[in-house]
């Protein structure tokens, strides 16, 4: 706590003197309110200031309507494209001020908003802005699959901490795809605009900062976080916010600091409890983290012999010494566990070679431990022409999680695109060593199960130890 | 004048005479100075139930009866009325608590919605005098909590020949807003004389509130928080029907129905279960 109180005073103190260069008593300093608290997004126009819009996918959907409004005499109108629109598959933007407001006397942005016909709004919110080509979403708010009906309703996305909000650029953002049979469709919003509302209630959320963590020195970002409002209409609206939300506090600050939004800083071996907060609202959690002190990282790299297994004779998914496939995800826990993994990774390098590094490996949402997959959806990979799959594995001997007897599964959707009807999987009948890279060579005749090969979507690594590193993740012949 | 205040619960009180001047300080006059002014009426407490028992016990049986079931109850309501403790109990903390069940949602709606209704027919009713209940709604799409009276002489003459007071209702779509209603022949169910009290900026179940009727020969006062929002006379059913509030007694009824003609359907939005708190039903008789 007291790290925390120490930042926001000298925070306060450079702000204080650079605003009004008074001179003052430090302990009557107070973060002073110098940005404006215009509540104003769109009423009968754009109130917002030069240059307030950024355009996603067809970036001409958005436009001024002077004939159809919910009161006064504009609306703001947004055409969603049929999909297969050479411009753009869906209607995405942002407005923002080129100066950040105080938006810390709200409690909601609200406006009116209709459609041509009943639809879904993909994402809507706030948080998200690009003044001066700065992009910033650090307080990115967003409800998910809004439907509109034909008649003007008012909807509402509540702050999820408000006192965060004292310079904020972004007012409104929106990505909307269109649903209907591909089917694109027209829809308008008027009176777009902070209030403050007392009629807003009962926020619920999922325990925060997330499961205990076995963890290295280094910096951790808390993920996204989701909660549930009751709004003035009475129902329940869940919405999703950046952990930046969060108001941190390490029990030992010897162990870990708090001083970034949504982030903490694990700077020695030792345990700490991370609090953490949603001020105003009463939500609170905690996790506790033990940390193992700095990383014990390779020393050497491998390289595939290029010679044995050219370009031509390869599929790779991760090596520096042939072409990648696009990978959507290295972590995509989303797909196994409803949230519930505290995985993370990082891309490091080691004498001039890239590896991803895993570290708290866990499946703790099956509570078996120890499960990720780099997963490549978008572009799937064709390995109907290959013969053996190949990754280089580093075991870190500090590693908290010891279960070693490795299980590899390939998942391919070529039978069924979107299901994952053929899996094939591979058990190592031996443990890693570990301190060492270690090269699997594995026929992909050992992966029982594999029918389907032309389109090659996961790769999963199930029993792993919870702290790897692993490279040259490839496909040959 | 006497302007003896009402006193909160912990003080049981015999006589109150209510305030000769109220500031009206929520809704209906921006002007926080203005006062309203109130004919000046002293009563006095017949009959009260101050729910003090233990957490978990059923209301008083000497004081109140369920109504029990479902089929709609007039209004294709979708709760389901028992008389578990479930579903009606006091807290504990001197609050009655009416709850409903945390239902099924199946495919499109909700299944198993249990929520209880009690009344004091037969054990304790009244014409005339200061009917008061300090509540605490629940809320959510679907949700319509009442505090209301019923003519006792329903069952011969039917309804709603019998008249019908609602102190109380809320539709939990609309979180600041209640309703004041009056039934009786010819302007009944979507033809009641109503007219609704908003909270400015918040909402009935984030506190609790006092809702209360002063009723008289041909009047009727509704109350909350001893703010005075509608007198209803014989004159607003002038050409519609009877005025027939000046002949028999009524009994109270406490009740969270859930979907139906006055509400919304409850959507997949709707938070379940939800829970009325009743901190007390206290009725006065009118002294001169």
């Amino acid at each position: 706590m007291k790290s925390i109180k120490l930042y926001y005073s000298i925070t306060a103190l450079i702000i204080v003197i650079m605003a009004v260069g008074c001179e003052r008593k430090l302990d009557e300093l107070q973060l002073a309110t110098k940005y404006p608290t215009n509540p104003d997004v769109f009423i009968d126009g754009l109130n917002l200031g030069p240059n307030p819009y950024n355009a996603w996918g067809k970036v001409t959907n958005f436009s001024i309507d002077y004939v159809e409004k919910y009161s006064g005499t504009a609306s703001m109108k947004f055409d969603v494209p049929n999909l297969g629109d050479p411009l753009g598959n869906a209607a995405g933007g942002a407005f923002f001020t080129p100066v950040g407001r105080d938006l810390s006397g709200y409690t909601a942005l609200t406006f009116w908003a209709k459609a041509s016909e009943v639809d879904t709004l993909t994402k809507v919110g706030f948080g998200s802005s690009a003044a001066n080509g700065v992009t910033d979403e650090t307080y990115k708010v967003t409800v998910n699959n809004l439907v509109l009906t034909t008649t003007w309703t008012k909807y509402y996305i509540p702050i999820p901490d408000p006192s965060k909000l004292t310079n904020e650029k972004g007012m409104f953002w929106y990505w909307v795809d269109p649903r209907n049979g591909g089917k694109g469709f027209t829809y308008w919003i008027d009176e777009l605009k902070f209030e403050n509302l007392g009629t807003i209630a009962y926020p619920s959320s999922a325990v925060f900062p997330g499961k205990d963590m076995n963890v290295e020195t280094d910096d951790y970002q808390i993920p996204d976080l989701s909660a549930t409002f009751n709004l003035p209409t009475g129902i329940n609206q869940t919405e999703t916010f950046t952990s930046a939300y969060l108001t941190l506090a390490s029990t030992n600050p010897g162990v870990a600091t708090v001083n970034k939004p949504g982030k903490f800083t694990v700077v020695n071996a030792g345990s700490t409890l991370i609090t953490a907060k949603l001020v105003g609202n009463n939500l609170q959690g905690a996790a506790l983290i033990t940390s193992l002190g700095a990383p014990t990282l390779p020393t050497t790299a491998l390289t595939p012999d290029t010679t044995t297994y050219p370009p031509a004779n390869v599929k790779s998914i991760y090596s520096d010494s042939y072409t990648n496939a696009t990978i959507d995800s290295y972590e995509p826990f989303w797909i196994w566990s409803g949230g519930g993994m505290t995985t993370a990774y990082s891309i490091k390098s080691v004498v001039g070679n890239n590896y991803i590094r895993y570290t708290n490996l866990n499946d703790t949402y099956n509570q078996k431990g120890i499960l990720v997959a780099i997963s490549f959806e978008t572009v799937p990979v064709d390995i109907s022409a290959m013969t053996t799959f190949h990754m280089d594995v580093f075991v870190q001997a500090t590693s908290p999680h010891k279960e070693n007897k490795p299980i590899i599964r390939l998942e391919d959707w070529s039978q069924n695109y979107g299901g994952t009807n053929s899996i094939g999987s591979y058990t190592s009948s031996t443990e890693l060593a570990t301190g060492s890279w270690v090269p699997l060579d594995i026929p992909l005749s050992s992966f029982t199960g594999l029918s389907g090969k032309s389109h090659l979507v996961h790769i999963v690594l199930e029993n792993f130890p919870s702290i790897i590193c692993v490279d040259n993740i490839y496909f040959h012949k | 004048m006497n302007f003896t205040k009402i006193k909160n619960k912990s003080d049981k009180l015999v006589s109150v005479a209510i305030y000769a001047f109220i500031l009206v300080s929520l809704i209906g006059c921006n002007d926080t100075g203005n006062v309203q002014q109130l004919p000046q009426r002293k009563y006095q407490l017949v009959w009260s139930d101050e729910f003090d028992s233990v957490a978990g016990a059923s209301p008083d049986a000497t004081k109140w009866s369920f109504d029990l079931g479902g089929g709609g109850w007039g209004n294709n309501e979708y709760e389901v009325y028992t008389n578990s403790p479930a579903n009606a109990s006091t807290d504990g903390n001197g609050n009655l608590a009416i709850k409903t069940s945390l239902p099924k949602w199946v495919t499109d709606h909700w299944e198993n919605i249990y929520s209880a209704r009690i009344n004091t027919k037969g054990k304790f009713e009244q014409a005339y005098g200061r009917f008061e209940a300090r509540i605490k709604t629940p809320y959510g799409s679907g949700m319509w909590p009442a505090f209301w009276l019923l003519g006792a002489n329903k069952d011969t003459i039917g309804w709603p020949q019998c008249g019908e007071i609602d102190i109380m209702e809320l539709n939990g779509s609309k979180s600041s807003i209640i309703n004041g209603s009056l039934h009786g022949p010819g302007y009944s169910h979507g033809a009641a004389i109503t007219k609704s009290f908003a909270l400015a900026n918040a909402r009935y179940n984030a506190d609790f509130h006092v809702f209360a009727i002063e009723w008289g020969k041909d009047y009727i006062d509704y109350f909350v928080d001893n703010v005075l929002y509608q007198e209803i006379t014989p004159t607003n059913v002038l050409g519609k029907g009877d005025w027939v509030f000046n002949d028999h007694p009524f009994y109270i009824l406490l009740n969270i129905a859930v979907g139906g003609d006055y509400v919304t359907s409850p959507t997949q939005q709707t938070p379940f279960p939800q829970t009325m708190l009743v901190d007390y039903v206290r009725v006065y008789k009118e002294v001169k």
